[in-house]
């Protein structure tokens, strides 16, 4: 098993007959992904690395039983794209572009919540369930299938810890790409029931950041949902009051720092590794008891 | 990005909302030209970003002629927290029987839109009882509850000005959605002898990201000088983001998260970082040695760490631009680089055949301790 990216998904790409989409789209296709098809508005009839193009998202769903998307369509079209793929009923919108504007994340972010559709992004990398696929732009190579949930917020980060766990024979259910802005779609926290409610994953693993409150938020839900769970946090060194990149790895002079969000994650028995190395012994602790 | 108050109030006349009649000069005699344009008494306003600026000295009354040249000499030949005053807004005083806050703003931490309004203006709202302050979350579907507002108007005194302040505040409200605000503060909002209100301040804060779709803020930004010369050129290559700090080792990672981590590992192997460098995920030969070359340029940098990983281009092609960049200088100070991703065996054996000291593997550790030995660094 595995969470919102199964065998059950039916996934299209938006934007996928760019440079950058068609790429990608290939990759997914080769790590096993079942995607059935690809939106452009334009190019209905035509053909991506053998999908069906359709014209619009509802057109897709009709024809193909569409249920899921992954968007590449760039931050200036993400706000229609996303509608578009919300009012059609899709259950999973993956969002990657960075720079989208805050209020239409928000617009988005609101239409999602009405219908109970969940919105990964913007600014991330998308969600990947080793052995079912990929819905997003990470190495798939990296990332093997065992029994851990996997959450981040950063994306080359996560490729990173993924590779020492791998090295180290520790394997995920899913990795969702929870996306670096400062407002996103879905909260690390909300992710937590889904993993709590997937009999394969044993426990938990949060590469967190600067800035925000979602690592807190993450722990209150972990007290609700209890479940074994060690996290990283990048960020000890970074300086107050700039934003490191993205926008959402902002330390204030009193929020958002690395020895707060420890604090906060530790007083609910989550340990915190101090370096990517140490993780896999953290987790080995923790999935023990 | 931030705007100055006369741009604010741009923005906010564009939407109906009456500002005082005012002019901006970066001189004395344009100061008192725009004086007896708008008409006396007048108010001198500094034009400098942020709070606090009343009390550092940066607004002056003006009742005639000759006190608006003095002030206007005194200003902008003075500084506010640090910042030099560059332009002044020469307004119209507004004589008021009241004073009144109304904000919109962007909340990360609760990850919503607030309309905050007070009838107590003129004061920092921090400051106010609990009270005095309505705090009203905004639906961006459905925009603000205006009732509820005009509620908390009449409960405070205001009956007769609830429709005056609905109006406002919706008008406000379509400015923060057209102009993607994340914060438009009046305060004061003043309110006239005849019941009017107006915005005798503008605190705003435009949306970075959406700078795109508002040309006339964007291209206000270009002209704008408030950046460093490393700054302007981490602009100008397109890197996400690139910030100065006070150590010796350069940085040059692809992903926030993953810089993030190499300015911890590299501190905690007793390196200081002298940078953060975010390349953003279009990682090209170019950019990859436009990049290796403003981090060499820094003062004092002693050793580079590169740590990259590319999902898109080939990492031929960052190998490359690293190879153009290490080339081109006769000082060499070790620059090690870890990458990982498309075509990286090919990319190791270009970099060791420069010479460049590589790490072949996915962890930044094993980069850092290079680093630390190359220096003859020990934690």
């Amino acid at each position: 098993m595995s969470i919102l990216l199964t065998p059950a998904t039916r996934a299209i790409v938006q934007g996928g007959t760019g440079r950058i989409g068609a790429r990608q789209t290939e990759w997914m296709l080769k790590a096993g992904t079942r995607l059935v098809g690809a939106v452009t508005p334009g190019k209905g009839g035509t053909e991506l690395h053998g999908l069906p193009v359709f014209d619009s998202v509802a057109e897709a769903v009709e024809r193909v039983q569409a249920n899921a998307s992954v968007s590449f369509v760039p931050a200036a079209y993400v706000r229609g794209a996303a509608m578009e793929a919300v009012q059609a009923g899709l259950r999973l919108v993956v969002v990657i572009a960075e720079h989208v504007p805050v209020y239409d994340t928000l617009e988005i972010r609101e239409a999602c919540r009405e219908s109970g559709t969940v919105m990964i992004g913007p600014n991330t990398p998308g969600i990947i369930t080793p052995g079912v696929g990929k819905l997003g732009i990470m190495p798939a190579n990296v990332f093997s299938r065992g029994h851990l949930g996997m959450l981040s917020r950063s994306g080359t980060l996560a490729y990173e810890v993924a590779g020492i766990l791998q090295a180290a024979g520790i394997g995920v259910t899913t990795m969702v790409g929870v996306g670096g802005d400062p407002i996103i779609g879905t909260d690390m926290a909300e992710y937590v029931p889904y993993f709590a409610a997937d009999p394969e994953t044993k426990g938990l693993l949060v590469v967190g950041e600067i800035g925000g409150t979602q690592e807190e938020r993450l722990a209150a839900a972990l007290g609700d949902h209890p479940m074994p769970a060690c996290a990283y946090i990048a960020g000890r060194t970074a300086p107050a009051g700039k934003r490191m990149g993205h926008a959402g790895a902002l330390m204030s002079a009193h929020q958002g720092s690395v020895a707060q969000k420890t604090g906060v994650l530790e007083r609910t028995g989550i340990r915190v590794a101090e370096s990517p190395r140490l993780l896999p012994a953290a987790i080995r602790e923790a999935l023990a008891g | 990005m931030k705007l100055h108050e006369h741009e604010g109030k741009a923005l906010f006349a564009g939407c109906g909302i009456p500002i005082p009649a005012g002019k901006v000069v970066s001189s004395a005699a344009e100061a008192e030209a725009a004086a007896r344009d708008v008409g006396f008494p007048v108010m001198v306003k500094a034009q400098v970003l942020g709070g606090g600026r009343g009390k550092a000295g940066g607004v002056a009354q003006a009742p005639d002629a000759a006190t608006v040249r003095r002030e206007a000499e005194r200003l902008l030949a003075s500084s506010v927290r640090d910042l030099r005053i560059e332009a002044l807004l020469v307004e119209r005083r507004v004589p008021a029987k009241g004073e009144l806050y109304i904000s919109y703003f962007l909340d990360y931490a609760s990850e919503q839109l607030w309309l905050l309004f007070s009838p107590k203006g003129g004061v920092e709202v921090e400051g106010l009882p609990e009270d005095q302050v309505l705090r009203l979350p905004v639906s961006i579907r459905k925009g603000p509850d205006l009732k509820a507002l005009q509620r908390f108007a009449a409960e405070r005194g205001l009956a007769g000005l609830g429709d005056a302040i609905a109006r406002l505040a919706h008008a406000l409200y379509e400015c923060v959605r057209a102009n993607d605000l994340l914060l438009a503060e009046v305060n004061p909002l003043l309110v006239g002898s005849d019941g009017s209100l107006v915005a005798a301040d503008a605190r705003v804060e435009v949306d970075d990201n959406a700078l795109y779709r508002h040309e006339a803020i964007a291209s206000a930004r270009a002209s704008r000088n408030d950046r460093t010369p490393g700054e302007a050129r981490a602009d100008a290559l397109g890197l996400n983001g690139f910030i100065e700090l006070d150590g010796e080792i350069g940085i040059l990672a692809s992903g926030a998260g993953l810089g993030m981590a190499s300015m911890d590992l590299l501190q905690a192997a007793g390196l200081r970082p002298a940078n953060f460098l975010e390349t953003g995920g279009r990682i090209t030969a170019d950019l990859v040695h436009g990049a290796l070359d403003l981090v060499l340029d820094q003062p004092g940098v002693r050793g580079v760490l590169v740590n990259l990983y590319g999902g898109i281009n080939p990492m031929m092609e960052a190998a490359r631009g690293l190879v153009a960049a290490v080339g081109r200088r006769t000082f060499k100070v070790p620059v090690v680089v870890k990458l990982f991703g498309n075509e990286q065996e090919e990319a190791w054996d270009l970099l060791e055949a420069a010479g460049i000291p590589t790490v072949r593997g996915i962890e930044t550790e094993a980069a850092v301790e290079r680093l630390a030995g190359l220096l003859g660094v020990t934690a």
